[in-house]
């Protein structure tokens, strides 16, 4: 069952690259950035921030990360590491891919907020295109950031506005980036109550909905576009409840996906589907969700930011994460939980043996399957769909 | 060498060969960390051990079953020396944000280790002022963990006295670095690799005093007396397997240089007195300290092993991968071009913290020293 909203998210996909290109052009800055940097600032000095990860899902999503991994491998890259960093890097390496030749870059800015491979992935993009690079550094905490580590990442984030500034001739105005940090919150509200309509039984979404459109909440936050985008899929989820049109009409099992999709294999999803299998959340659109993205406080945006920055989804312990699974599959009222443990993001997967096992002593089946969230190959669909009919049998709703 | 040294020698060997054995003999409360950005001045400042945890060689029995199997085979050991209670004997462990690996590991032993003290420091990536003022409040919180846990007070007199302590070490460690790589101080690649590798494990005082002595009373033996003669350098972060230095003996390689995380990136650098205090100074050092590739500037660490090549007139780099280490398997590419370019030839050999076949390693060992072989 296609959302409506997918055909505006093509839209929304294809300006996003012709914007880059068309700054490209205009010779107006582009900042490569990761994830765990807040695009409102971006946005609101108007630098282009290109998210490499949103690229990389680009290039898994249409089977194309091992093409370009190659390039990565040849390289000297090894294979092991994260196929978001090969297949990126193997992409700007050939000066090939799905828009042609990337744009060049005026500036990086990468966070270690999510993981370490970050650091080397954007120390490889900045020797292949030599220009200025900035790390925003975020240390781990327990739950969130506050006292010390909050200032700290207040610094940061200032820190982070006079290299922007410096390098690329913008000015930061506050008043702006209120305007922004505005448009996003109220995206964000929407966003999860979209999440939220996931409670409903049926859900109206199946799992891959809300990765596909989860774009928007990576790229845009503080856009119109986003806006616009994330209206159109609150309503359209909603009235899908209220004529009763649900995706996986009879759900036999309400089960969490924990970590990235499988972004070659989002089809992976239907297919659970036909069996009564409906993923109704996932820990991974819940990053962009108020547990780690919340509302920002309009009289003090820059603060607000750099507490979402700190206490980003893969920058704090395990107990939060604890948190937050047994919070969730209570809410979404799920009866059994996926762990994809992804060969590409050791950031994510390795505790995953041991949350498995902590929700087994609460009485929640778990189990782990491996994949790797671009990689294709040693891909077995087979064996994954089979494991997780065994979570099935362990009883129907 | 005269008889004195060569007892020193011999002491440094069977401490490196059973570590356990002379861990014994501490008698006081040992606690263990994983990398060298945790700062033993505090630990010893609570007059406790500081201990290094190194991979041991026995098999794994439940670190398997505990990770997933991309996990980086170092930390699959240290997990399973963790919960196999093989470092039982520790009072507690200290974790820093290393490595994608490493944190994984510091959140599994949270959930299980029971009551004994665990602390992790977040760890800042760059060196700010800023972020020496966040390190050195974080260091003075994991002081006041100490404190409170042990019932004990770290008084400004035990840091300072640490402190000198720990630079006394690193100018001694860095003294003998200096003899070995102006060709003064002839050893082997095993020896060389069982004296640093102790600098993190031994007592300092009684490492340095050894240490101080076997330099002094070193006298040289001439090149031609000397088996291996190879100049190489061993780059990467953990590799702690005495079987793959005495490979490099087998063939003719002698390690003059290292650029090693307990090596010489732990050494270089003392803490200098800083008027903001003792956490500031401690700060300062670790943060300005050559960094590893986990802290994704690999700049200031090529230099250094490009300087430390020159002046030892060291002929290539055997670099050492840790299967599944992210941040050196994607940094490998930046360091060999950068070799290249200064003409110093550099050979990647990956494995896990033992080596599985020393045939194979042997024989790629042999083609380097070929390829690079030079006699002195
Ligand atoms: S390792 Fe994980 S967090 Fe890091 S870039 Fe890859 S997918 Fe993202
Ligand atoms: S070898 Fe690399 S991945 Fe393994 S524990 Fe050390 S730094 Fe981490």
């Amino acid at each position: 069952m296609r959302l409506e909203a997918t055909g505006n998210l093509k839209k929304l996909i294809s300006g996003y690259y012709s914007d880059l290109k068309k700054y490209a052009d205009s010779g107006k800055p582009i900042a490569w950035v990761n994830v765990g940097i807040p695009c409102e600032i971006f946005y609101a000095m108007d630098i282009f921030p290109f998210y490499v990860e949103n690229y990389g899902a680009m290039l898994g999503a249409r089977k194309e990360a091992v093409k370009y991994s190659k390039f990565a491998e040849t390289d000297g890259v090894s294979k092991h590491t994260c196929s978001y960093l090969r297949s990126t890097y193997g992409s700007l390496l050939s000066k090939e891919g799905p828009i042609g030749k990337l744009p060049e870059p005026t500036i990086l800015v990468e966070t270690s907020n999510s993981c370490v491979t970050v650091l080397s992935w954007w120390r490889l993009i900045e020797k292949a295109t030599n220009v200025p690079c900035f790390l925003f550094d975020s240390p781990m905490v327990e739950y969130e950031s506050s006292g010390n580590h909050l200032a700290y990442q207040v610094s940061e984030t200032k820190r982070m506005i006079r290299f922007l500034e410096e390098k690329t001739g913008k000015r930061f105005d506050l008043n702006r980036l209120k305007e922004v940090v505005k448009i996003s919150n109220e995206g964000k509200r929407l966003w999860r109550e979209t999440m939220e309509l996931r409670t409903n039984h049926p859900s109206p979404l199946t799992g891959a909905d809300l990765f596909t459109h989860m774009f928007p909440m990576v790229a845009l936050r503080g856009t119109e576009q986003y806006l616009e985008h994330l209206r159109m899929l609150y309503k359209e989820t909603k009235e899908r409840i209220k004529r009763k049109e649900f995706p996986v009409a009879k759900e036999k099992h309400r089960f969490l996906w924990d970590n990235l999709p499988i972004w070659h294999d989002l089809r992976l999803f239907e297919e659970l589907a036909k069996k009564g299998i409906n993923f109704v959340t996932d820990t991974y659109t819940q990053a962009w969700g108020d547990k780690f993205m919340g509302e920002v406080s309009l009289d003090d945006p820059i603060k607000g930011l750099a507490y979402y920055t700190g206490g980003g989804f893969l920058n704090v312990h395990i107990k939060k994460r604890l948190a937050v699974l047994l919070d969730i599959i209570k809410l979404y009222d799920v009866d059994g939980v996926v762990f994809h443990a992804d060969r590409s993001c050791k950031s994510y997967s390795l505790i995953q043996v041991q949350l498995a096992d902590q929700l087994r002593q609460n009485g929640i089946p778990s189990i782990i399957i491996e994949a790797d969230h671009n990689d294709t190959r040693d891909y077995n669909r087979d064996s994954i769909i089979a494991r997780i009919e065994t979570l099935s049998e362990m009883g129907e709703r | 060498m005269i008889d004195n040294c060569s007892a020193i020698l011999d002491e440094f060997r069977t401490i490196r060969k059973t570590p356990e054995t002379y861990l014994k003999n501490i008698d006081k409360p040992i606690i263990g960390y994983f990398e060298t950005y945790v700062p033993e001045e505090i630990i010893a400042a609570a007059n406790m051990h500081p201990l290094r945890i190194s991979p041991d060689n026995a098999p794994i029995t439940i670190g398997n079953s505990k990770i997933e199997s991309f996990a980086c085979p170092v930390s699959i050991n240290f997990l399973d020396q963790l919960l196999s209670g093989k470092l039982s004997f520790l009072q507690g462990v200290i974790f820093s944000r290393y490595c994608d690996s490493m944190r994984g590991v510091a959140d599994i032993w949270q959930e299980n280790r029971g009551k004994s003290f665990y602390h992790f420091i977040p760890y800042p990536t760059i060196a700010t002022s800023e972020s020496i003022n966040f390190l050195s409040d974080e260091l003075e919180k994991l002081a006041e963990h100490i404190s409170d846990y042990f019932n004990t007070k770290i008084s400004e007199e035990a840091i300072t006295e640490a402190i000198r302590i720990s630079n006394k070490k690193r100018l001694a460690v860095l003294k003998f670095y200096d003899l070995v790589k102006k060709g003064e101080l002839l050893i082997s690649s095993s020896d060389f690799f069982a004296i640093v590798s102790l600098a993190t494990i031994m007592d300092s005082i009684e490492y340095t005093e050894k240490l101080e002595r076997f330099i002094d009373q070193y006298e040289p033996v001439s090149n031609q007396n000397f088996g291996s003669n190879i100049k190489v350098a061993v780059s990467g972060i953990m590799l702690e397997s005495m079987q793959f230095f005495e490979t490099m003996d087998k063939v003719g390689l002698r390690m003059t240089v290292d650029d090693l995380m307990f090596g010489s990136r732990a050494f270089k650098g003392l803490i200098s007195k800083e008027k903001a205090g003792l956490y500031q100074a401690i700060a300062k050092r670790y943060l300005n300290k050559v960094p590893c590739s986990v802290k994704g500037n690999l700049d200031l660490r090529i230099d250094e092993l490009v300087n430390d090549c020159r002046e030892s007139g060291t002929k290539g780099v055997i670099f050492y991968i840790v299967t599944f280490c992210d941040s050196e398997e994607a940094e490998y590419p930046i360091l060999k071009k950068r070799l290249l370019e200064k003409k110093i030839p550099v050979i990647a050999i990956e494995g896990g913290y033992r080596i599985s076949s020393t045939g194979q390693l042997l024989t790629r060992l042999e083609a380097f020293a070929e390829q690079i072989g030079e006699r002195l």
